[in-house]
């Protein structure tokens, strides 16, 4: 699996109030780790990590947003793109599970991706005796949303890489989310160019040996009449 | 071949063969297409070729024809053979460019079939299936009451619309199929002088309608060009170069110094706004002459996009708009809406392009409206059409560049006076707020009232003095928070700076920033330096407020979920009670500074700035920011259309909208999906032009009975593009319809096609136009070669149209009795 190419690049991102354990999740989930004083996020974190989803290689960029109110004008931009949000609560803390609503609003004033794929995750069942949300609770608001459920705890490791594996696998599953994504950054050279695409089509003549697109949107190609172009992709809005 | 049902198919997918012989099983031999040299076969080849299958066909008995392809495959030539029971049949066939005169008429075609058979007292009736295909042109047809929107050419176009329509007249034909089927050949006297085969008395009546597959329409046609300009890498400042060369070669100075006069003189803010070109563009002190756009239409124009200003308000002119579809359908667009500055600019930009002569006068243009926005902003003066007060990620580029703009006025209209001062500081640092370290904020700090740090570090429990600091920078007291070491003291909330808003490429550049730090060893640290100035600045205005405060304090009021309190006690989580971590770290770099002293996490001089050289940008950009809101315009133009006519067409609005959301969305511009998009708004658009034309149509015969059928009538051919007979042929009510409508007998223009019908002289009281194509299918029994051979049949087809003939005859002889 080491030299596997990902089939795609997945954009989660991870949202609810702070102190609910997000970084936690995100901790166990790429290195398997639990650190009780992990330090509060400022602002924003993100980790890249690649999973296989049925057999297929997929790479994460997970992004791990601070739960301050204070923090939040800053995370709309975060929003845009992404495949998956995980909205995570804490279920020993029934403020936490209050604040849902807001955080629903939120993304969908914010998320631009349609048929984004949505998981709602409570967090800390470890601590069963001060447990004050039940699963009933959460199963109910999942489902009223049309969101993705799954309890879990950060500390215990428990379901915190199914839930994960879940968001991928229903991300996958949905048409137009990702394959979308791969076609928009590859240039096709099955179709005709036309006078207007020009640029960037007939530029490529040959067989294409590799597409590399970057962020900055300059693409390298790499043909077999052995050529390797670097230009920028004319147009984005 | 006897049977009269196949006669005159019509499906364009036929094969010809299958047309002209009314054929339903044949085999073809034709020179590979992979081999292009072969089509012209010498004609010694190709008659052992025939003879080859003549043999083969007479060996094998074999009952389906077989025809040999020769010359260009567009000349569609063909020989074959066939042999059933005894007979052999022949088929050949005449193409011939120039039609002789005794071939253009039934008689004269009758001889040759006639003389072809070779018998000549034969007393076989001679049966004739006979069409003329009339095409009837809805669009050349003159309206006694014109609409206006036939009057729409690009002399009439309108500021702030988009026009709508075929391009050109012709983009549509309906195929009128009169026939007489299986009629006695001898009985109808049809010769140049007299013929009985009058269109309007022929039995039978078919319609069809075909749309002119390279018509282009309106709406198409000008996204379409609007959008090939977004790959031009001038510069504006080129165009004015060039604009200044030509002046000074022209040498008009008394006629520019006039002109510039009146440009100047219009109103005190094109003075200003003059002055202000002068001071920018100081070598080019003339620019404006020779001018693609006189003042007055100039004027007009930006009144259009500016309708605040005084010169809009002086002018008080009110134009076209365009109103945003019910259902929120453009939603997902990243678009902008239909009452903003940046539509405005789209529709402004697409008028001046097409009216002005082009990227000369677009570029003209623009550069007097990045005059007025810093105009706007210099003055502190807000821009109409800029909704919201941060930049909505949800819209194009351009809309939230303007958005920043209003960002950046309306903070200079708050603060004109206060931060003056500040000034200075924000003007150097150019970089982003986001590269601005702690550091930075420590050292710009020139007078530094006091040191919260000292006193948080050395004397952490000392509560003492604090009541002698003066408290800076207090929102409000928080309703129930009292300081933790001066339980009589509130909390109070600090006046805080809210995060600089960001258009959508700062924040990707923010991003992906971020991202750059995933591969450094100090990843994490650097991530959390690149965004911890707001929670510095949030620190220092909390000390400001709160003197005495302690960490415990700001976490109580920024992060309440981190103060536990558990039976009687509380504290700090176990994660912000650690040492050294990031909060602590910037707590005790923070200073007690309230917001009014600190470096601004926005600095509205600089990002105005940068708005403003954002819009001086190459011509080809122009045209790429505007346009997303030029296809919205566009959409809404065809939605209107769609909602008047109440037709169905192929493609519904949501479809359409999710096309235009789909092309601008994060993902790079696809000029596939862009032609997609256009093909199918072109297909809807089409449509509504042949339906609006036949609404025009049956108006026309509106005094007529049985309206209503005529209207649905017309209405199907939209619809299903099928072959529609007429019942009842030329007299039903509905043939009555159709030859008022395109009754040409009263018309001086004496239709598209004359030629050589004129010889057919026949003044009856209506005239149809005539015949573009005349087809004649002839067919009898009789014996051949001999007398006394078995009859066999016979079958000659024949195509006339004005340009050539032909003739597709199928002759068999008796084998037997030959």
């Amino acid at each position: 699996m080491g030299t596997e190419a990902p089939i795609t690049t997945l954009k989660l991102l991870i949202i609810g109030e702070s102190g609910v354990g997000k970084s936690s999740l995100l901790l166990r989930f790429t290195d398997d780790n639990f650190d009780p004083e992990l330090a509060a996020t400022i602002g924003v974190d993100f980790k890249v990590k690649s999973l296989s989803v049925n057999g297929n290689l997929v790479k994460l960029a997970i992004w791990d947003t601070a739960g301050q109110e204070r923090f939040r004008t800053l995370t709309p931009s975060y929003y845009r793109g992404a495949q998956g949000v995980i909205l995570v609560y804490d279920v020993t803390s029934r403020p936490s599970f209050q604040k849902l609503e807001m955080w629903l609003g939120e993304v969908d004033s914010y998320a631009n991706r349609p048929g984004m794929v949505k998981m709602l995750v409570g967090n800390k069942t470890d601590n069963k005796q001060e447990r004050v949300v039940t699963r009933d609770d959460g199963l109910k608001f999942a489902r009223k949303h049309s969101m993705l459920f799954i309890e879990c705890s950060a500390r215990t490791a428990e379901g915190v890489k199914t839930a994960f594996e879940e968001l991928v696998e229903k991300i996958i599953q949905t048409p137009g989310l990702w394959e979308q994504n791969m076609a928009a950054k590859t240039v096709n050279l099955n179709e005709e160019p036309t006078a207007d695409s020009a640029a960037g089509c007939a530029l490529l003549a040959g067989e294409l040996l590799s597409v590399e697109v970057f962020a900055d949107n300059h693409v390298s190609v790499l043909t077999t009449k052995s050529y390797f172009l670097t230009y920028a992709c004319p147009l984005e809005f | 071949m006897l049977s009269t049902e196949n006669d005159f198919p019509l499906s364009a997918t036929l094969h010809p063969l299958a047309r002209w012989f009314g054929l339903a099983d044949f085999v073809v031999m034709t020179s590979s297409p992979f081999n292009k040299i072969d089509y012209k076969v010498s004609e010694d080849r190709l008659k052992i070729l025939h003879s080859s299958i003549v043999m083969a066909v007479s060996n094998t008995k074999c009952p389906i024809p077989m025809f040999l392809q020769f010359d260009e495959p567009l000349r569609q030539m063909f020989v074959g053979v066939s042999e059933v029971s005894g007979f052999r049949t022949l088929y050949e066939i005449i193409d011939l460019q120039k039609i002789p005169e005794r071939l253009q008429t039934l008689s004269g075609l009758l001889e040759i079939f006639k003389g072809k058979i070779g018998v000549e007292d034969s007393t076989q009736l001679i049966k004739a299936s006979i069409q003329f295909t009339i095409d009837l042109l809805p669009d050349t047809i003159e309206f006694e009451d014109t609409p206006e929107e036939n009057e729409d050419s690009s002399l009439t176009l309108k500021l702030g619309s988009i026009p709508f329509g075929p391009e050109e007249f012709n983009s549509f034909v309906i195929h009128l199929f009169t026939s007489w089927p299986n009629a006695n050949a001898d009985a109808i006297e049809d010769t140049l002088l007299h013929s009985d085969l009058e269109p309007l008395q022929a039995p039978k009546w078919a319609a069809q309608l075909v749309f002119e597959e390279n018509a282009t329409y309106k709406i198409a046609e000008t996204i379409k060009t609007f959008a090939k300009q977004t790959h031009r890498r001038e510069s504006i400042h080129s165009f004015l170069e060039y604009l200044e060369k030509e002046q000074l070669r022209k040498e008009e100075k008394e006629q520019a110094a006039e002109v510039l006069e009146r440009l100047t003189a219009a109103s005190p803010r094109d003075h200003l706004r003059s002055r202000l070109s002068k001071a920018i563009y100081s070598r080019l002190p003339k620019y404006h002459l020779p001018v693609p756009i006189d003042a007055e239409n100039l004027n007009d124009i930006l009144a259009y996009i500016f309708p605040d200003s005084d010169l809009a308000k002086e002018m008080g002119k009110s134009y076209l708009t365009f109103t945003e579809p019910p259902d929120n359908i453009f939603k997902g667009a990243k678009a902008a809406p239909c009452d903003s500055l940046a539509f405005r600019l789209a529709l402004a930009v697409f008028f001046v392009y097409e009216r002005f002569g082009g990227v000369l006068a677009v570029a003209y243009l623009w550069q007097e409206v990045i005059l007025e926005l810093r105009y706007r902003w210099e003055n502190g003066l807000l821009i109409a059409g800029v909704d919201g007060d941060m930049p909505n990620h949800g819209t194009c580029l351009l809309h939230q560049k303007l958005q920043m703009l209003k960002c950046c006025i309306i903070k200079r209209q708050a603060g004109s006076g206060s931060t003056g001062e500040a000034s200075p500081q924000g003007m150097q640092s150019s970089s982003s707020m986001y590269m601005d370290t702690q550091s930075d904020v420590m050292t710009d700090d020139e007078d530094e009232f006091f040191d919260c740090e000292t006193d948080d570090e050395d004397k952490p429990r000392n509560s003492t003095h604090i009541a002698v600091l003066k408290p800076e920078g207090r929102k409000e007291a928080h309703p129930t928070l009292r300081l933790l070491h001066n339980p009589e003291v509130s909390i109070f909330i600090p006046v805080t700076q809210e995060p600089a808003p960001m258009t959508e490429d700062v924040a990707r550049e923010h991003l992906e920033k971020l991202v750059a730090t995933e591969e450094e060893a100090e990843g994490k640290a650097n991530r959390i330096r690149l965004q911890s100035v707001a929670l510095v600045s949030d620190m220092s205005a909390f000390k400001a407020a709160n003197p005495g405060c302690v960490f415990e304090d700001f976490v109580r009021w920024h992060s309440p979920r981190d103060w536990e309190e558990e039976s009687g006690t509380s504290r700090l989580s176990e994660r912000m009670s650690q040492a050294g971590t990031a909060w602590k770290d910037a707590w005790e770099a923070a200073e007690g500074k309230s917001v009014r002293r600190q470096k601004r996490l926005f600095d509205e001089r600089v990002e105005a700035e940068n708005v403003l050289s954002f819009m001086d940008m190459l011509i080809g950009e122009v045209f790429r920011h505007t346009l997303p809101m030029l296809m919205k315009a566009g959409l809404i133009r065809l939605f209107e259309e769609m909602d008047s006519l109440e037709v169905t067409v192929q493609h519904d609005k949501r479809t359409l909208a999710k096309m235009l959301s789909r092309l601008f969305s994060e993902q790079l511009f696809s000029w596939t999906d862009f032609e997609n998009f256009i093909t199918s708004l072109r297909s809807n658009e089409q449509a509504l032009c042949a339906y609006k034309s036949m609404r025009r149509l049956s108006a026309k015969s509106a005094a007529l009975p049985e309206h209503q059928t005529f209207t649905n009538f017309l209405r199907q051919l939209v619809e299903d593009r099928q072959l529609r007979a007429v019942p009842g042929g030329a007299r039903s009510p509905l043939g009555q319809h159709i030859a008022v409508c395109f009754d040409q007998g009263n018309q001086s223009r004496g239709g598209s096609s004359s030629g050589n019908v004129s010889l057919r002289a026949q003044p009856p009281k209506r005239r149809l136009p005539s015949p573009a194509v005349r087809q004649f299918i002839l067919r009898t029994v009789a014996p051949r070669p001999y007398l006394f051979s078995r009859p066999s049949i016979h079958r000659m087809f024949a195509s006339l149209s004005e340009r050539d003939i032909r003739i597709a005859g199928a002759f068999s002889e008796d084998l037997l009795y030959g």
